[in-house]
């Protein structure tokens, strides 16, 4: 396919991104560490294109539409956070979850109460609370801005008897301008709410959320094209992804033989790689017995691995940064289409 | 609700005139409230088990709203509202749609017996008085409503939380702690071996839990005083602290509680006393005479007050000689319905021919004070599944098409059209059900469908308006 056919074609995969708040720049950032860089040809404009992936449209959107727009099929595609998805999402099948850890934009759902409180530290102690209200003819009253998720949580841990608040602006401030007694929300490090003196329950988190990618499966099934652009994208996420925990080391090994130098490494399998190491002679004119090892490591273990090597005799060790780590198969995708090869090369995406 | 339609439907419209009628008889006037109320009106009353089978949604003005899953809450509220111009003892009766997710989808809803979230409730309210006799009246006209829908094989099965409750009374449990021994007694029908997982359970959702870190600096800065000194000392703490965040508490309040919490005893060891003692009082049921011997010796056993084993005992006493011989009453202290709000006698009544209860009720002093009232209200009631009833007494029901039998009106030609109408009008207003024939048939074909209709007879007509009667 020409590069003229290729850009004049329409675009058959939408593709939903933030456009505003925590996790606009952050998504950007991963998609192009994904080697998926956004171009947005002029910074006022809310559509954009994925270079890598021709047929892909950006649309940007506010993070807190993305899920509903996804399900009422204005994309296929969209990342958002997992809270505004489990918050707002009304079908499951129209806003499915391709890939739930991007890795990025994390962030606590938790309960928490004044300081003052000193008799409270946990659900139990808010259950009772609770009851005690209740006898004295009185509500808790929560102000949240997930008041679908906070229910439910409340509601499968016992705790009926408490009502919900108008939510707006600043929920800290909730609590002290006396609309509510306390308040469920975000937080990342915690620092807003202690320095609104409220503090957490031991056992108060609703939900630890960070960005997901999110799709509409009846929009996927009516077409192979957007299937396949879906299937390239969530891939290379994948890949991303996987490849980020390992380091690939390099080192020149002298041994007896490629099998005595691999027996050696293997000594100590956790550093000796995903399924071992690769050895391979080393074409030295002085010297016959050089051997080149290649193998993944994780990153936390990387001095650990590169003490092994040397203590195997390794020489010249080089570590690099992992881009890419393709499993067998796609597991998002084949969770929600089914195993999927690359179709004819008419559709296969140019990677 | 599975759809309903013909003599199904004819029958349960008059199962229900003939229930109404039962309890106008008793004195129970009508009442209906609306379809949607607040959300909140429900989670106030409902336990734990209602909140999740509520159908919830925000209206345009973005309330939240449910579809009734009840009468008796929106009856308490009606109530509330008019307290100063109802008198005492009121009594409603109510009849209408009700609606419980439970799980099932709507697509099977209207085949099977699977509710589908909807059902029709028969049922009544008695507000203001907490005698035994109301008990006894409640109790009988429950029995009669089963004889007058001409149920059999029916079992009322009855037992009274004030009971359970004296036998808890002496364990100084947390308020919640009771409420969950009380929710637990279901499991603890099957015996002493449930209650490792009930502990279990108890611990999931924090009925008893670690003891917290931030409360240790402040029990070891208590420990050794008096509950006088101790006081003072940790309201000292709390007032080193801005207090503008305290919300509906008061300080001393935050300090009581936890005062209690410090000094409360191993709370996973009293909530195993009190499962275990609830245990043996949950495996008393059958036969009246013999079970009620029983509950009085768990509750001596344990050192309980027995009054509420003596009103029982009375209660049944001045029941009516069981005017029906195709059902039976038995005691069972494992019996606690779903809702969490009752404290008297509790009632269910079930039949080998359905899978869930046909209905129930018991007394419910507190909900008056749950939904927002000044005092406690003594107030009792039950209500039925009017569709299960009917399905079930359906096949009385075989005899009963006959006198809705009616005919069916034909033109004998296009031309006639006019005269058969004309006929049929005359027919209906001497009371007659009367079908026209709109599908073209000839004489042969309709006397062939009003025989499969059930229809007596077929009318022919003429242009002239002479007709022929045909017999079916």
């Amino acid at each position: 396919m020409s590069e003229k056919e290729t850009v004049s074609r329409q675009p058959s995969l939408r593709l939903l991104l933030p456009s505003d708040g925590d996790l606009h720049q952050p998504t950007l950032d991963f998609l192009r560490d994904c080697g998926l860089p956004v171009r947005r040809p002029n910074a006022r404009r809310y559509t954009a294109t994925v270079p890598a992936l021709p047929g892909v449209e950006v649309l940007f959107q506010r993070t807190a539409d993305i899920t509903s727009k996804v399900e009422e099929g204005s994309a296929e595609l969209g990342i958002t956070g997992m809270d505004r998805l489990l918050e707002y999402r009304e079908d499951d099948r129209r806003a499915a979850v391709l890939v739930d850890n991007l890795g990025y934009g994390r962030c606590d759902l938790v309960l928490a109460v004044p300081d003052v409180w000193l008799d409270v530290t946990s659900l139990a102690d808010l259950a009772d609370l609770a009851l005690e209200f209740r006898q004295e003819g009185k509500q808790l009253r929560i102000a949240t801005k997930y008041p679908r998720l906070l229910s439910e949580f409340l509601h499968d841990r016992g705790i009926n008897y408490f009502t919900l608040a108008p939510a707006s602006g600043t929920l800290e401030a909730a609590p002290l301008a006396g609309y509510a007694d306390f308040i469920a929300d975000l937080t990342a490090t915690g620092t807003t709410l202690r320095e609104n003196r409220l503090k957490t329950l031991e056992d108060g988190t609703i939900l630890s959320s960070q960005a997901c990618l999110l799709a509409n499966t009846e929009l996927l099934a009516e077409s192979p094209d957007a299937r396949e652009l879906a299937r390239g994208l969530t891939e290379m996420m994948e890949a991303h992804l996987r490849a980020e925990p390992y380091y690939r080391l390099t080192a020149n090994v002298q041994g007896a033989s490629a099998d005595a130098v691999s027996a050696m490494i293997l000594a100590r399998p956790a550093l000796a790689g995903l399924r071992g190491p690769t050895v391979a002679r080393v074409y030295n004119i002085e010297e016959q017995d050089w051997f080149s090892v290649s193998l993944l490591v994780k990153k936390d273990r990387l001095l650990e691995a590169v003490d092994h090597l040397r203590s195997c005799g390794a020489e010249d060790v080089a570590a690099s940064q992992l881009s890419y780590l393709f499993d067998g198969r796609s597991h998002a995708y084949e969770a929600l289409f089914g195993a999927a090869l690359p179709q004819a090369q008419e559709n296969s995406i140019p990677i | 609700m599975p759809d309903f339609t013909g003599d199904a439907l004819l029958w349960r419209e008059r199962l229900q005139r003939r229930l109404t009628a039962l309890l106008a008889s008793y004195g129970y006037r009508g009442l209906d409230t609306p379809l949607l109320e607040p959300t909140e009106l429900f989670l106030r009353k409902s336990g734990g088990e209602l909140a999740s089978q509520l159908f919830s949604f925000t209206d345009p003005g973005s309330r939240a709203v449910s579809l009734r899953p009840e009468f008796t809450a929106p009856a308490m509220r009606h109530y509330l509202e008019r307290a100063d111009e109802i008198e005492l003892p009121a009594r409603w009766q109510y009849c209408g749609p009700v609606f419980r997710f439970d799980g099932a989808s709507l697509s099977s809803a209207s085949d099977g017996r699977g509710s589908g979230g909807q059902f029709t409730q028969i049922g009544c309210e008695l507000l203001g008085a907490s005698s035994v006799t109301a008990d006894v009246e409640l109790l009988d006209l429950a029995v009669s409503a089963l004889s007058a829908s001409g149920l059999r094989g029916w079992t009322l099965r009855l037992a009274d939380l004030s009971v359970l409750n004296s036998l808890l009374d002496p364990l100084g449990l947390s308020e919640r702690a009771r409420t969950f021994v009380v929710q637990s007694v279901p499991q603890l029908r099957d015996g002493p071996a449930a209650i490792p997982q009930i502990i279990d359970d108890a611990r999931r959702l924090h009925v008893i839990g670690r003891a917290a870190a931030d409360d240790d600096y402040l029990s070891q800065a208590v420990h050794g005083l008096d509950d006088d000194e101790a006081r003072n000392v940790l309201l000292g703490v709390l007032r080193s602290n801005p207090l503008d965040q305290l919300g509906q508490r008061k300080p001393e309040e935050v300090v009581e509680r936890l005062l209690r919490k410090i000094r409360r005893p191993d709370a996973e060891e009293s909530l195993r006393l009190a499962l275990q003692t609830a245990c043996q009082l949950a495996q008393v049921r059958g036969d009246v005479t013999p079970a009620l011997d029983g509950a009085s010796g768990v509750l001596r056993k344990a050192g309980a007050d027995t009054t509420a084993v003596g009103r029982l005992r009375q209660l049944i006493g001045m029941l009516p000689e069981q005017q029906d011989a195709f059902g039976r009453i038995a005691l069972d202290f494992g019996l606690v319905r779903g809702l969490a709000y009752y404290n008297g006698i509790i009632f269910e009544v079930s039949h080998p021919g359905w899978p869930g209860p046909l209905g129930g009720g018991g007394r419910y002093d507190g909900l008056a004070r749950d939904l927002g009232g000044s005092h406690r209200l003594p107030a009792l009631g039950f209500a039925y599944n009017l569709d299960a009833l009917a399905d079930l007494t359906s096949e009385d029901s075989a005899s009963f098409g006959a006198d809705s039998r009616g005919v069916l009106v034909m033109a004998d030609s296009d031309d006639a059209c006019g005269a058969a109408l004309r006929i049929a009008q005359e027919l209906r207003e001497q009371g007659e059900t009367a079908e026209m024939e709109v599908t073209g048939r000839s004489i042969a074909e309709a006397r062939v469908y009003a025989a499969r209709r059930g229809l007596a007879r077929v009318i022919a007509v003429a242009e002239d308006g002479a007709s022929t009667i045909y017999d079916v």
